[in-house]
């Protein structure tokens, strides 16, 4: 591109981008309460939105308070708009759990008096941290009447950075498009259409609410927690905040978190819980549509090719479903790895298995996103390795296997040894019972209908009806592929009779769907597998058979790929790209939008905390998530204890203390193995309270304790190992990528380098 | 040949008299009464008695006949309650001869039918032709058959024919079935409709105050809001045709007219057949467009956007093609006037955007002249309309104090992708889409305007040349782009609305998503322009394709919605149930007027105690009649007052005309006792607009028959214009 045109880009980027800047408005917080949204103490008169008391039947006293908002931190305003023909009443801005140096809990943050003859009020307060009950408590004066209409609570500009981080998004994506621009035209076209594709995928993402999806809220309190951790100087987290009231849960141990890191990484940055939840499914769908276009590209070595997985791919029911309706976050963050799982295991078997770092790069992503995924992915890698075994003997493709293997767990180890930790010394609750497998498969019929409910109320039900159902399909768009690929190889082909690389590519691929779609059904036999109890325990994690459909789209995603190669010219492939564009956008637009129109789960500013309940599959065995919960926030000495200077910061307790005997405290913090207690410098031992929380028996006298969540050091060894051979992979890979750039411009081949 | 020519004309005249017979036989009303015990009784009753009253059944001019299971039946009265008998009192017996055969003479009149005592069942029958629609349908179709004989004669006029009738056929799908499904604004516009019929009936021309509105004392509908083009549905009322007949009716010919306006639009524009029909195609059957007929019943919306395409077309003559064309512009915005006001504000305002973008053109001199010409054709030919609404925009109307949160009912960018939806009508404001209505450009037209810029775009960066197509497609996606952004809450609406003076005039739009009017506009002629940049070197078998392609991608997101709206139960049928006194809101009455007060205000004229009144007649808004004893008191007669109604005695004295109680009319007259003509006549310079209108049509029909003639024209002078 010449530097004219970039100016020119750029100007016109930049234009457009301001059209985003009157969206700042919405950068602050802004909510106005009626009357009739807090509690009355008593029944009172109400007009409209508006509590009216008077002292014919009402004392001096509280009688108001109410919504338990949740705030973050910063500065605040509220105006309460009333009248009042008496003295004496006032309002308080109050947090009840708030919790204080003295080991007390509650706080009023501001106070304003109502005076007769005026007709508003308003108070400003700051909050250091943040609160998910904060109260207005009216308390009425008993003299004259009093009538409260509305309360509004409002912050500064920028309270939440959503509308800057928007911008930057924004012109992340032109950088992109830019970038691929400089490459040529073909790029920029194809990195124009992926983007478009994406933007398409995400729609259901663009408004200021989000529905309800089954799993959403666990994951939502995963980004919330790890948000609390690293906020607190967890780094990595182990332990969220977010669950049983800030006790903590060991969900980053236990479910991988690494690509949470995005969204809590924006949190920090101040952006709301809503927008760094969408930014991450945007995230989901921009790198899935990239994953299954290079997957496409480079079997096909065509771009027609690679647009054909990447929208058959990307549109797939199912990754829709698990998207935004199972909103299995972790499923589908797997899901965007497997199209180069393909990849990788193809060079690895039937091509050149020099591309082998593709295999870490996907094993990796896969098992960083969903432990399930992991040992499914590991089965059909399996299984693909025992279908290609002849090939596989091969001393390259053998050492490869293992370079691949090595260097895959070497980088996961970070979190490999954490995870193994706890699983081996047992005790969790997720290691749970037999599942019966083939009470959930699918009947044929479901796996292509076209249009079926999105409502997130339905499930996967009991074989023997599909009332209540909920959507399980891959769509029609996988059999046009298989009729374009007859069609396509066998009527427009030119049949020389040479080899067809493309054609073996996707039959192998529609073989390897066939099976997955077979294991998927109410044919596979799973109760007679699930006889053998060494595999029972294999498969009974997984649930429910039909998560084999996430990997039978990627193979429908190559069998597209492998469609469009017999079609020549522009022409033809641009009709068999609309084509599978049509098929494969009716599904996908008929769930995307009627996800739209279900209810209202959460709002900007919702907090998580008030949705929901917890989990409870990462608590140690004999822990009651209830029991925890209702424990209290605060310290809970078992004696006399006087205490000073009490902080909490996520899993991290610092407090002075003064006892006149040997003092037992429980603390509010889950009892996981790898806390550390110092008194004074010196190591304390912890024990357990009988409902799940930690508890230290702090001598007579006086102190300084500090508990924190220290791990073991041998998690530490691990994430040095993990990031060493991270940051020397990818000096390697620069390093070979300049190397051969002089090659490159010679026309020769270059082993992983990446071309869009 | 001429034996296969033969056969074909066999077949028609079969066909069409197959039609005939079908046509006939509908032509009668067949309706069964149902029973209710009433909540009062009219004054024409007597008051003892175990009466029971049919349900209301609105009759057209005819004879009909209450026909009783079994035997012989009770004596039936039946009543017009509407209709003042000559002595003032409030319900008129229609048969006098308390036979069960009566007429219904003069206008269409709200009928029940009442028995003392027990109720056997019953129907109400009327004889052959009492509704023409079959017969009307027969002549028009036959009439088409023989005009598309002598029609098209080669095989690229006969494609762009069939395309053509596929599309006004594609998008009337719902009024092809029985009964009409309901929108929102449906009332209103059937309201409309009888108001003109019967204004006319009443001697109005042109309508002003619509006599049947407001249970017959009249609303002021025509004067602020533009209704030429409802005319022929009213002429099709004396025609016999029934009112859901009429409607059907203009919904076939909007739907016929707007696939041939963007047709021709678009070949002038885009020089070709085949990028013109994609624009028509997809423009046709756009979804919102579709939305805007069946969802919403927003007749207005959907009859300005008929003539959107030929707006866009006389901007671009006038500022990039020959200036001469500026009549194209002038006619355009004539048809967008007189069909919608707040599109006609969009028209203005995007060819003004459009005129300033372009200043270089636009200020030169042959142009501008060609602008300002437009302008005072458009002005003269309208003026009839223009110069009532102004007078009346200075009145306290309801629809001037309009309060609207534009910017909450904005979309969402999500909408914006959407393609099936719910048709319920409902517009909800933010922070949910439960239960709202699909609005939607379209995916196929979202696609066309993605395609142009990455088209655009790959030349850009290859620094290739732009042809004009291009161009065109360019300036069309940036127009696309702005009525996009402006739909959405991503454009500040609550900051504009802020603003001062602008910003209380913004309420006017009400709801931000009507500019997807002008997006469907600009994404169709995108995929019109890509056509004739890069698709136009196709062979004719891959655009027939690629047309039939573009055809089923729109047609699902508004296919969808029409059957669904056709799949509801019909709110309205051809049984005499549809309802005409749908007020909008009652926003053109005066502030403080109480709609339902005034409405269900009792019809005979009143005044002072000693008031009598005879020889009392009343067509639509004209009274006649005889009083005495009015003891000088003002008489309170069955209208509502606007500014232009006559009073005049018996002597040709005019009488003052008052606003009174509640919106109601009066009059102070003089003397003892007299006449009294009361009738709507406007004001004097309403007739000097309707002149000067009438005067520039003539002018330019004048224009249109010289230059299709081909008379001598003068010479014109050389041009230094840029193309």
């Amino acid at each position: 591109m010449e530097r004219k045109q970039t100016i020119t880009y750029w100007a016109v980027v930049l234009a457009l981008v301001c059209l985003l800047v009157p969206l700042l408005r919405e950068s602050r917080y802004l909510q106005t309460f009626t009357a009739v949204d807090l509690e009355s103490t008593v029944e009172t008169a109400t007009t409209a939105a508006s509590r009216y008391a008077d002292p014919t039947y009402l004392d001096a006293g509280l009688f108001m308070y109410g919504p338990g908002a949740y705030l973050e931190p910063g500065s605040f305003s509220l105006t309460v708009m009333y009248s009042a023909d008496g003295a004496g009443s006032y309002v308080e801005v109050y947090s009840p759990g708030w919790l204080n140096e003295d080991n007390t809990q509650g706080r009023v943050l501001a106070t304003m008096q109502l005076d007769p003859g005026q007709t508003q009020a308003r108070a400003d307060f700051l909050l250091d941290r943040g609160v998910d009950d904060l109260e207005f408590r009216v308390w009425y004066g008993g003299e004259g009447a009093l009538t409260v209409n509305t309360l509004t609570l409002r912050s500064g500009y920028l309270y939440w950075t959503d509308p800057l981080l928007l911008i930057l998004f924004v012109l992340a994506l032109a950088g992109l498009l830019w970038w691929a621009a400089r490459k040529g035209r073909p790029q920029a076209a194809v990195v124009a259409a992926l983007i478009g594709l994406t933007l398409l995928a995400s729609y259901p993402l663009f408004t200021d609410f989000l529905t309800v999806g089954m799993d959403q809220e666990f994951h939502l309190r995963r980004i919330e927690g790890l948000f609390g951790a690293l906020q607190s100087g967890q780094w990595p987290a182990r332990i969220s905040t977010q669950h049983f009231g800030g006790k903590g849960y060991a969900t980053s141990v236990m479910y991988p978190e690494l690509f949470l890191y995005f969204p809590a990484a924006l949190r920090l940055a101040g952006a709301s819980l809503l927008f760094s939840w969408k930014a991450l499914l945007f995230a989901v769908n921009l790198g899935t549509a990239f994953s299954a276009y290079f997957c496409g590209r480079r079997l096909m070595n065509s771009r027609a090719a690679g647009m054909a997985a990447a929208i058959l791919y990307l549109l797939s029911p199912y990754r829709l479903c698990d998207l935004y309706i199972r909103a299995a976050l972790g499923e589908v963050l797997a899901m965007a790895f497997l199209p180069l799982l393909l990849y990788g295991l193809w060079q690895l078997l039937a091509g050149d298995a020099g591309q082998w770092p593709w295999l870490v790069l996907a094993c990796t992503g896969i098992f960083q996103s969903h432990i399930l995924s992991t040992e499914m992915a590991a089965v059909f890698a399996a299984l693909c390795a025992l279908a290609a075994l002849p090939a596989l003997r091969r001393p390259a493709r053998l050492a490869a296997l293992g370079k691949a293997a090595g260097l895959t767990v070497l980088l996961n180890l970070w979190f490999l040894v954490p995870f193994l930790t706890y699983t081996l010394r047992g005790g969790f609750k997720i290691f749970g019972s037999h599942v019966d497998l083939h009470g959930h498969s699918l009947y044929p019929a479901q796996m292509f209908v076209t249009f079926w409910s999105p409502d997130p109320g339905l499930w996967s039900q009991e074989l023997g009806s599909l009332d209540s159902e909920m959507l399980l399909t891959l769509g029609l768009a996988p059999l046009v592929c298989l009729g374009l690929l007859a069609a396509g190889w066998w009527l427009f082909a030119p049949q020389t009779g040479g080899p067809r690389p493309g054609l073996r590519i996707g039959l192998t691929a529609a073989v390897a769907a066939g099976l997955c779609l077979y294991a998927a059904s109410v044919y596979f036999p799973w109760e007679l597998l699930q006889r053998i109890p060494a595999l029972d325990r294999l498969l009974s994690p997984v649930q429910f058979p039909w998560r084999t459909l996430a990997f039978a789209a990627a193979c429908f995603a190559v069998v597209a790929a492998a469609a469009t190669v017999p079609f020549a010219g522009r022409g033809g492939k641009m009709a068999v790209l609309g084509v599978l564009l049509a098929v494969a956008m009716l599904p996908a637009s008929a769930l995307m939008d009627g996800l739209l129109a279900t209810p209202v789960y959460m709002g900007q500013t919702d907090s998580i905390a008030h949705i929901g309940g917890n989990y409870n599959e990462y608590l140690p065995e004999g822990v009651n998530d209830e029991a925890l919960t209702a424990a209290s926030n605060a310290l809970e000495p078992q004696g006399e204890l006087a205490v000073a200077g009490l902080t909490k910061k996520g899993c991290r307790i610092e407090f002075d203390y003064t006892a006149e005997q040997d003092t037992t405290v429980y603390l509010p913090l889950t009892a996981y193995p790898g806390y550390a207690a110092r008194l004074n410098g010196e190591s304390l031992p912890l024990t357990g309270a009988p409902d799940g929380r930690l508890a230290v028996t702090l001598p007579a006298g006086s102190g300084h304790l500090t508990v924190d969540f220290a791990g073991y050091w041998y998690w530490s060894a691990a994430l040095a190992v993990s990031v060493l051979t991270a940051l020397g992979w990818g000096a390697k890979a620069v390093y070979d990528r300049r190397g051969s750039a002089p090659r490159r411009k010679r026309g020769e081949q270059v082993g992983a380098a990446v071309s869009v | 040949m001429e034996k296969q020519t033969g056969r074909r004309w066999a077949a028609v005249l079969i066909c069409a008299a197959l039609a005939l017979v079908w046509a006939v036989q509908s032509s009668a009303l067949d309706l069964s009464l149902q029973w209710d015990a009433p909540a009062r009784l009219p004054a024409a009753l007597a008051q003892q008695g175990d009466w029971r009253v049919s349900q209301d059944v609105w009759l057209d001019p005819g004879r009909y006949t209450v026909e009783w299971e079994g035997e012989n039946g009770p004596e039936a009265f039946v009543l017009a309650p509407d209709a003042l008998s000559a002595d003032n009192r409030e319900g008129v017996r229609l048969n006098e001869d308390g036979g069960p055969s009566f007429t219904v003479s003069g206008q269409r009149v709200r009928v029940q039918v009442w028995v003392d005592g027990q109720a056997p069942s019953a129907r109400l029958t009327s004889g052959l032709f009492c509704e023409r629609d079959g017969l009307l349908a027969v002549a028009a179709l036959t009439a088409a058959v023989l005009l598309l004989a002598r029609g098209p004669r080669t095989g690229a006029q006969k494609a762009v024919l069939a395309v053509l009738v596929c599309c006004a056929l594609a998008s009337s799908l719902p009024v092809l079935t029985p009964g009409l499904p309901y929108g929102p604004d449906l009332h209103f516009h059937l309201t409309r409709i009888q108001g003109i019929a019967d204004g006319l009936a009443s001697g109005q021309f042109p309508v002003r105050i619509q006599p049947t509105a407001v249970s017959g004392k009249g609303y002021a509908t025509s004067l602020l809001y533009p209704d030429l083009f409802l005319y022929p549905a009213a002429l099709l009322r004396f025609a016999g045709v029934s009112l859901e007949g009429a409607y059907r009716f203009t919904i076939l010919a909007l739907n016929g007219l707007t696939a041939v306006i963007a047709w021709r639009a678009g070949r002038r524009m885009l020089g070709g057949s085949f990028a013109a029909l994609l624009f028509c195609v997809l423009y046709t059957l756009s979804p919102y467009r579709i939305c805007n007929l069946y969802v919403r019943a927003a007749l207005g919306e959907a009859l300005a956007m008929a003539f959107l395409p030929a707006v866009v077309l006389g901007f671009w003559l006038v500022l990039f093609r020959q200036p001469g064309g500026w009549p194209v512009l002038a006619l355009a915005m004539t048809g967008v006037i007189q069909s919608h006001l707040i599109s006609t504000i969009f028209c203005v305002a995007f060819g003004g955007l459009f005129c300033l973008l372009n200043l270089r053109r636009t200020l030169q001199k042959e142009r501008l002249f060609a602008l300002v010409k437009a302008a005072a054709l458009a002005l003269a030919l309208n003026l009839w309309y223009i110069l009532p609404w102004m007078r009346f925009s200075r009145e306290d109307f309801n629809i001037f104090h309009l309060q609207f949160d534009v910017w909450d009912y904005a979309l969402y960018p999500a909408q914006l992708f959407m393609t099936f939806g719910s048709v319920s009508g409902d517009a909800v404001r933010l922070g949910t889409l439960e239960g709202e209505m699909l609005l939607a450009p379209g995916l196929a037209l979202l696609a066309a305007g993605g395609a142009v810029l990455l088209a655009l775009g790959c030349a850009w960066r290859d620094g290739a040349p732009l042809p004009a197509p291009a161009r065109l497609g360019g300036w069309a996606a940036a127009f696309a782009g702005l009525s996009l952004w402006l739909c959405t809450n991503l454009f500040p609406w609550a900051l504009a609305q802020r603003l001062p003076v602008l910003g209380a005039k913004l309420s006017v739009i009400q709801f931000p998503w009507r500019f997807l009017t002008t997006a469907s506009l600009f994404l169709a002629l995108c995929a019109g322009a890509l056509a004739a940049w890069k698709l136009g070197g196709l062979r004719r078998q891959a655009k027939a394709l690629v047309l039939t392609a573009a055809f089923c991608a729109v047609l699902l997101p508004s296919a969808g919605q029409m059957l669904q709206k056709a799949a509801e139960v019909p709110s309205y049928s051809r049984n005499g149930r549809l309802i005409t006194d749908n007020l909008y809101d009652g926003q053109y009455l005066y502030v403080g007027t109480s709609a339902g007060e005034l409405a269900a205000r009792p019809r005979p004229v009143t005044g002072g105690a000693d008031l009598r009144v005879s020889g009392l007649s009343q067509r639509g808004n004209r009274l006649e009649f005889d009083w005495s004893g009015a003891g000088g008191e003002a008489m309170e007669l069955p209208l509502t007052w606007y500014p232009g109604y006559e009073a005049v005695d018996g002597d040709g004295v005019r009488l003052a005309c008052e606003r009174g109680e509640n919106g109601i009319l009066t009059v102070r007259p003089q003397g003892d006792a007299g006449h009294m003509t009361v009738r709507y006549r406007g004001l004097w310079y309403f007739r000097l607009g309707d002149l000067v209108s009438l005067a520039a049509f003539a002018g330019l029909a004048g224009w249109a028959v010289v230059r299709r003639t081909g008379l001598p024209r003068p010479l014109r002078r050389r041009s230094k214009l840029t193309v």
